[in-house]
């Protein structure tokens, strides 16, 4: 019973991760900007959603607009930071300080318009569904149905539209795409937007059931960021996997160990991908895929 | 005046933490996310063979340098093999895992409480006192640590790790060792960071996990290229803007209790803009790293 | 070479103004001046301000209305220690020099601990109101207002006891003082012949506990006793306790369960929670709510008995000289605060032990086991 009640708490959790992730990993196998700035695009959605119910406006239509917003976000921040940067041709490290500095600084901008108190979307308990011995919170549910949604969707986009396959061939070779004719910097806009918009997805839920705070983008990034290592970089199936191997791995650490040897497992699994398996576990249908 | 000594310690002991992280930014290219950790290392070696063993304040500070270059040593021979940001993650990783164990290890480290109590140094039965007396100690071992990079910022050996950092294949054609230079100037590295940290346990009689996580690692970053990598006066200026001008809030407009976070807001938004618009730094020269 | 004796200029004339904004501000003496140095910035600024930082302006406020202490004025300086240990060294050494303090009012071990030998040095009185660590008042210079956090554990062991729980399980947060608490618990109830079945912990940064709870629900325990620091995770914990489904015969937590961030959440997930706490005087609950439009909670309280006894004992030694005043603290005999009775004898450490309350129906009721 526990061990399967954590199998499923981990896939809720994973199910997060992996839309964090793999919007990471668009933006990330895209332009190779470790978009640390990300965890601010994720927050933006969380208050988004926050006034818009406070407002009155009814959740579904305030989960749009948050979906929206993190989107805008995400692609203005290109425009405004990255772009200029790229024009110059500027270094992995230049783009990477400029994107903690952009972190830093939304971060500040939450806390001062919103105070450091956490603010809840929803008042109240979660409805709970008894499954024999297992629970379900209406949160595990819905983070299931986003997942089988969203992820089949981002496959078809990716693979039957002409953006999408662009979007994949730049992945493959910056060089490519411009080969091809395809407008490499609206590409970029919409790498942005879809990437944003899988963060979206993530932070409804999150802020649905724990509530928005400045900082809440910051931890969940760096699982995303290991979810897309453990994964493989490039290969987007992959970070979505890592992201839900995370979430179980996470869970399942907690049946034999206490909560606080959380942080090694995870970052520990980390190391070890990176140094016996950098290419990833799939790393090897990367090459199958590349023919 | 103590407020003065104070924030001059600090500015020592940060800019002796900014010269040695340059050494590996900024002259070999190595983008290490790891140097809070062997501050953290450092500082609490000799936090536990003072209070603990009742090691003397002298070999203590020996030995955190020596364990501080053995850790980095084992750490840079897996990890610096991996690619640039792979490499960033994995460091990222370190990090998280050393605060995690920091904070576990109660047997050795007092877990969560962190170690207090650690004795000033003393010389020949006379303790270093407070204000000038540690200023001074400060001074000494920093002004070491300098005078160590600086010598070798005028060697030869400096130019050969400029090889390194801007084009690795020549670097091999010229027939540089690369990996070993890489693991030796990691080591290095993370044997002065530790010594830094030593100085931060004597100074603060205090040690814990709080102090070098990754908070601590984004700061340095911003430090370096605020100040501009490769350059000695940029090791200084850096920590100078970013320990000083936060102080100045202390003196304007203190009635507004937001002004922490405007602080940080405005510290985020001088990476973006120095990224931006003079990505060497305030001080750096044109040898540093590509930004 | 150039950019850097530039860089040497700049700094120095940094340091120059610097010490320039030091001698200036020394000149006036007139008020007693105090500091308040607390993490306001911090991921828990809200709740530092408003249950650390505005007691003690507030206890000002009311003094310096009534004519201030001795004749003269209070001056709060409020400094932001941002939650590293450099800053919060910076920040007392800045008030000692600049604003001239004779007391700091502090909070949160690891930004007090470094702060201690400072205040030793300088003579300045360390007064951490609501701070539990046990190693605070082994400082001649310190002072708290709150029961130690080893306090708590055997009075809820002995309420469980009594209830005729026999297991407890443990969701503490990773922190000294709350560990502290974890631990007086586990032996205090182990030695009335109940068992410890879980104890399981979270980073204060942590939102989601479901594993946790997962866990503790597999061993079936008859209580959870949930010790936090702050009321943010105290509400997550009780909620996701809630969702969880873990048959519960009672909730134990501590004075946190007060905090409005758990009012926030709603859905009465506190309902029926039985924890320590320090009694709050409604007399000074409804004066504070009319000045500050919500309602304290008892480490508000007592921080605000602390700055009052301070100014009580500045009367006392009728004088401000630190060592006077630090004397008269410790030897203050009893003092009846917001918070029910001290007593301090030769230390700063007060003889006073937490209460246990109930929540019903959303109030706070006294509880007797």
């Amino acid at each position: 019973m526990l061990f399967l009640q954590l199998l499923i708490d981990g896939l809720a959790s994973g199910a997060l991760y992996a839309l964090t992730a793999v919007g990471f990993a668009i933006i990330y196998n895209g332009t190779r900007i470790l978009h640390m700035a990300h965890a601010a695009v994720f927050t933006c959605g969380g208050y988004i959603l926050y006034v818009l119910v406070k407002l009155g406006l009814h959740p579904a239509i305030a989960v749009v607009f948050a979906l929206a917003g993190a989107a805008c976000l995400g692609v203005a921040i290109d425009r405004v930071v990255y772009k200029p940067l790229r024009a110059r041709k500027s270094s992995e490290a230049a783009l990477f300080v400029a994107s903690i500095g952009v972190l830093t600084l939304l971060q500040s901008v939450y806390a001062i318009i919103f105070t450091t108190d956490t603010l809840y979307v929803r008042q109240g308990t979660l409805e709970t569904f008894d499954i024999g011995e297992i629970r379900l919170t209406i949160v595990h549910i819905i983070a299931a149905g986003i997942a089988i949604v969203v992820f089949p969707a981002l496959q078809l986009f990716l693979t039957k539209t002409r953006y999408g396959r662009a979007m994949r061939a730049l992945a493959d070779n910056p060089n490519l795409a411009i080969v091809r004719g395809v407008n490499v910097e609206r590409l970029y806009m919409l790498i942005f937007a879809v990437g944003s918009l899988l963060a979206g997805f993530a932070v409804v839920l999150i802020a649905y059931d724990l509530g928005v705070r400045p900082e809440m983008g910051f931890s969940v990034i760096f699982v995303s960021l290991v979810a897309v290592i453990v994964g493989g970089v490039g290969y987007l199936p992959g970070a979505a996997a890592g992201g839900f191997l995370l979430g179980i791995l996470q869970n399942l650490s907690l049946w034999q160990l206490s909560g606080r040897w959380m942080d090694v497992i995870v970052f520990g699994a980390l190391l070890v991908f990176l140094v016996f398996r950098p290419q990833g576990i799939f790393g090897h249908l990367q090459s199958t895929r590349r023919v | 005046m103590d407020y003065a000594l104070h924030l001059i310690a600090m500015l020592l002991i940060y800019s002796s933490l900014v010269v040695s992280l340059d050494l590996m930014i900024g002259h070999t290219g190595i983008l290490s996310f790891a140097h809070a950790s062997f501050y953290g290392i450092g500082a609490y070696v000799t936090a536990i063979l003072t209070v603990y063993a009742g090691v003397n304040w002298f070999p203590a500070m020996i030995l955190a340098f020596a364990i501080g270059g053995i850790i980095a040593g084992a750490i840079a021979v897996p990890t610096l093999k991996l690619g640039g940001d792979y490499f960033i993650l994995a460091l990222f990783g370190f990090t998280l895992i050393v605060t995690s164990l920091i904070l576990n290890m109660e047997w050795l480290t007092n877990g969560p409480f962190g170690i207090r109590g650690v004795p000033r140094p003393s010389f020949f039965g006379y303790q270093v006192q407070s204000g000038f007396g540690m200023l001074s100690f400060i001074a000494v071992v920093v002004g070491f640590i300098f005078f160590v990079h600086w010598r070798f910022a005028r060697s030869p050996m400096k130019s050969m790790l400029h090889a390194i950092r801007d084009d690795e294949s020549v670097a091999l054609s010229l027939g540089i060792n690369v990996v070993r230079t890489r693991i030796v100037i990691f080591a290095m590295s993370g044997a002065f960071a530790a010594l830094s940290g030593a100085l931060a346990a004597f100074y603060f009689r205090f040690v814990t996990a709080d102090s070098y996580g990754l908070e601590t690692i984004i700061l340095l970053w911003a430090m370096l290229f605020v100040g501009g990598n490769c350059s000695i006066a940029g090791c200084i200026v850096g920590p100078a803007v970013l320990v000083l001008f936060p102080e100045i809030f202390r003196f304007v407009g203190s009635k507004n209790l937001d002004i922490a976070h405007i602080q940080t807001g405005m510290y985020g938004l001088l990476l973006v803009l120095l990224m931006l618009f003079r990505p060497q730094g305030i001080a750096g020269g044109k040898s540093g790293i590509r930004t | 070479m150039t950019s850097s004796k530039r860089s040497l200029v700049l700094a120095c004339s940094a340091l120059g103004a610097l010490s320039f904004l030091t001698g200036f501000a020394a000149a006036q003496s007139d008020p007693i001046s105090i500091g308040v140095g607390m993490p306001i910035g911090g991921q828990n600024g809200e709740y530092v301000k408003r249950s650390f930082v505005l007691p003690t302006e507030f206890a000002a406020k009311e003094i310096n209305a009534k004519g201030g202490v001795l004749g003269r004025q209070i001056k709060v300086t409020v400094e932001d220690t941002r939650n590293d240990p450099s800053s919060a060294v910076a920040a007392l050494t800045k008030m000692i020099n600049v604003d001239k303090i004779i007391a700091v009012f502090t909070a949160f071990t690891p930004l007090t601990l470094p702060q201690l030998p400072i205040a030793e040095e300088n003579k300045v009185i360390v007064v951490a109101g609501a701070m539990e660590h046990p190693d605070l008042t082994k400082s001649r210079w310190a002072v708290r207002m709150t029961p130690t956090a080893d306090k708590a554990g055997p009075v809820i062991a002995g309420a469980a006891r009594k209830l005729g729980i026999q297991t407890a399980a443990i969701l503490s947060e990773e922190n000294e003082a709350v560990r502290v608490t974890a631990r007086s618990f586990t032996q205090a109830f182990q030695k009335e012949g109940g068992r410890i079945v879980g104890d399981e912990t979270f980073k204060i940064t942590d939102s989601e506990m479901r594993g946790q709870l997962t866990k503790l629900r597999a061993a079936r325990p008859d209580t959870i006793y949930v010790i936090t620091s702050r009321g943010r995770s105290m509400g997550l914990a009780l909620k996701q306790i809630r969702e969880s489904g873990i048959k519960l015969k009672q909730i134990f937590s501590n004075q946190l369960v007060e905090d409005k961030e758990i009012a926030e959440i709603g859905g009465n997930i506190s309902e029926g929670v039985i924890y320590t706490t320090l009694d709050v005087d409604p007399e000074f609950v409804a004066r504070w709510k009319q000045a500050n439009g919500f309602e304290p909670d008892s480490n508000a309280a007592k921080n605000y008995d602390a700055t009052m006894m301070f100014f009580e004992a500045i009367k006392r030694a009728n004088s401000t000289d630190p060592a006077k005043i630090r004397d008269a603290i410790y030897n203050f005999g009893p003092y009846k605060g917001t918070v029910g009775d001290f007593r301090f004898e030769g230390s700063g450490e007060p003889i006073v032990f937490p209460i246990l309350k109930i929540i019903k129906d959303g109030k706070f009721v006294s509880y007797k086991p």
